[in-house]
């Protein structure tokens, strides 16, 4: 079934949220609707459900792979080519924790960035917006089935959208 | 108490993009001089790599010149970045926000700079990448991991790729808004930047996150960076005054010094080049000015503890090189002149400068306070590495004092012109104040009536 993007723009945080009660109600489903905003609003103020995510196991990951790499690096390469210098041994625990502790920081950090840029699900094809969001208002884009559009619109209308497009 | 006004969405975008969307009229002349500058440096380093080192003043004995000392001066700016924007962002201070973008993007312009010295320092560039990169696996030439020499690029490109892709995330929504107002080739790359960015709740959640764990990582990274290039003093046994335990938390200490002077100075020149008097606030630099107090005296500190610790051994060879660097010249070379310099315009003279609140909000006095720290921290470096190399020592059949020749003084002012050239070509095509962050504040922010006053504040979520 073809399905339609209408985007409602709101001056008022509260005034958005009630719209977003009010597709809820009329029985639209929380994933069908986003509200897009210039700042970061506090979690939960546009009435939208907690997110999850497991951003925090990526620098886990990256940091252990990072040690093991270092690791191995900074004890195959004196082990490939023993260098004697004076008494000290081929192979220095000081030196190997040294580069161990930067390759796990570099590992996390790396991993920390993927991680994100997964999680982001970048998509840059051409999408509904509207340039007043970038200048402090609030959108919220509804998907939704072509039977519904008169209701949505009717909706954000009512909840005291500033303007309502069609995509 | 927070002044300025809370300012329209339209207002900030106008503004803080202005830099961007329209080009104003001394900026190609500007950039074009510093450019001269840093094409004449690089012909300089041309002719000093085809002819060899020997037309700068390092000689047998003082083989570390101006090139490490600006090498250092630079490690040591760079920490501005990490400093300001990583603690404030996890403490969540709130004058953070017009300062983080601009010491984010010097770190990495510092750090790209510091990286060129101890290259074009060695004479041979490319021997380098047999020095410190495992690449050659078939003829089986492995870099030697037991030298600081080696920890060092890893521990910079480690901070360098860091730095740069703490930039690129934070500045994620505001490609997103540049992306909406250009056309033609900038907004395809705008677009292919944005990633997508919409901005709904998610991708603010998954972005703040991001920026908290990439603050919490690089926090050691910071530490590890300049305590390394510490060690690369440290840890060469010859020299006497450089065998230091104290090194590392000095040169970190020094480094944020130097750094935070440097940042404070570029938001008071960006301030008045774009006429960011509504972002880069008198309380802003008021605030940095309060910071730089403390972290001056922590450096002197440590400065104290360094020479007394050098003292305290009595052994012989130490105490000649604090004789040089105290006690009237031997070489002619009137050391001690420039240690009393060094020491009253790194830290009395600015932080009595900063001690009055009325100065700390006179842009002129703190400027020439930053600049003052600054000069005073390249000499630190100078102090610190050459007066050690140029002490007599111990069978020692040659020693020399150390006189930098043109190519040097050049290659050295160079930098400067490089880093601010840099800086300003990036205003060009990135905001260096951040848009959303200032949006985040303004939203935040309320007036509350306590008793009779009417004061301005801030939400803060925990």
């Amino acid at each position: 079934m073809a399905r339609q993007a209408i985007l409602g723009l709101f001056d008022d945080a509260s005034a958005a949220a009630d719209a977003g009660d009010a597709l809820k109600s009329a029985g639209i489903p929380e994933s069908d609707y986003n509200f897009l905003t210039d700042v970061p609003y506090p979690e939960g103020a546009l009435g939208e459900g907690m997110e999850r995510h497991r951003l925090w196991v990526w620098p886990l990951l990256g940091g252990l792979v990072g040690l093991i790499v270092s690791l191995l690096i900074g004890s195959m390469s004196p082990l490939a080519v023993p260098m004697t210098i004076a008494d000290k041994p081929i192979l220095e625990m000081p030196p190997l924790s040294v580069i161990c502790y930067t390759g796990a920081l570099l590992g996390a950090i790396l991993f920390t960035v993927v991680g994100l840029v997964l999680a982001l699900r970048p998509n840059i094809s051409n999408r509904l917006s509207d340039d007043r969001i970038s200048q402090g208002m609030i959108g919220l884009l509804v998907n939704a089935g072509a039977e519904q559009g008169s209701n949505v619109t009717n909706i954000l209308n009512e909840a005291g959208a500033v303007d309502v497009t069609n995509a | 108490m927070q002044e300025g006004k809370v300012l329209p969405a339209a207002q900030i975008n106008r503004d803080l993009l202005r830099s961007i969307l329209e080009t104003p009229r001394w900026f190609w002349p500007v950039v074009s001089i510093l450019g001269l500058v840093v094409l004449a440096a690089t012909i300089t380093i041309g002719i000093m790599i085809n002819t060899g080192l020997g037309i700068t003043g390092l000689n047998y004995k003082v083989v570390w010149g101006f090139f490490i000392t600006n090498f250092v001066f630079w490690i040591g700016i760079s920490h501005a970045g990490v400093m300001l924007s990583a603690i404030l962002r996890l403490a969540k201070a709130e004058w953070r926000r017009p300062a983080t973008r601009a010491a984010e993007v010097l770190t990495i312009f510092s750090l790209m700079t510091a990286m060129i010295m101890p290259i074009i320092h060695t004479g041979r560039p490319w021997r380098i990448l047999y020095w410190a990169f495992p690449y050659d696996f078939a003829r089986g030439i492995w870099p030697n991991i037991r030298p600081p020499l080696v920890w060092d690029p890893s521990a910079i490109l480690t901070y360098l790729t860091s730095s740069t892709l703490f930039v690129l995330i934070a500045l994620v929504p505001d490609f997103a808004v540049l992306r909406d107002r250009t056309t033609g080739w900038p907004k395809i790359v705008y677009t292919m930047l944005a990633m997508g960015w919409e901005g709904n709740p998610r991708q603010w959640k998954l972005q703040i996150i991001a920026g908290v764990l990439l603050s919490a990582l690089i926090l050691p990274v910071f530490v590890s960076v300049h305590s390394i290039v510490s060690w690369d003093f440290g840890m060469a046994v010859a020299i006497k005054s450089w065998h230091s335990t104290v090194f590392a938390p000095y040169f970190v200490v020094g480094a944020v010094h130097s750094g935070v002077s440097a940042v404070v100075f570029a938001m008071i020149l960006l301030r008045w080049a774009y006429g960011w008097q509504d972002y880069i606030r008198h309380e802003h630099i008021d605030a940095l000015g309060r910071l730089l107090i403390v972290v001056a005296t922590g450096w002197f500190y440590f400065l104290v503890m360094e020479i007394i610790f050098g003292i305290y051994g009595l052994e012989g060879d130490e105490l000649a090189v604090r004789a040089l660097q105290f006690l009237p010249g031997e070489y002619g070379v009137a050391y001690n002149v420039w240690m009393i310099v060094f020491v009253g315009i790194t830290y009395f003279l600015p932080v009595i400068l900063w001690l009055p609140k009325a100065w700390r909000r006179n842009l002129w006095i703190m400027s020439a306070a930053c600049i003052s720290v600054n000069v005073g921290m390249w000499l630190e470096r100078y102090l610190l590495f050459v007066p050690g190399q140029a002490n007599k020592q111990f069978l020692t059949f040659t020693w020399n004092d150390y006189l930098p020749r043109w190519p040097e003084a050049l290659i050295v002012a160079a930098t400067f012109a490089f880093v601010s050239m840099l800086m300003l070509l990036f205003s060009r095509v990135f905001p260096l104040v951040p848009l959303y962050d200032i949006k985040e504040g303004d939203i935040l922010r309320t007036e509350m009536q306590i008793g009779r006053r009417k004061l301005t504040a801030t939400f803060r979520e925990d």
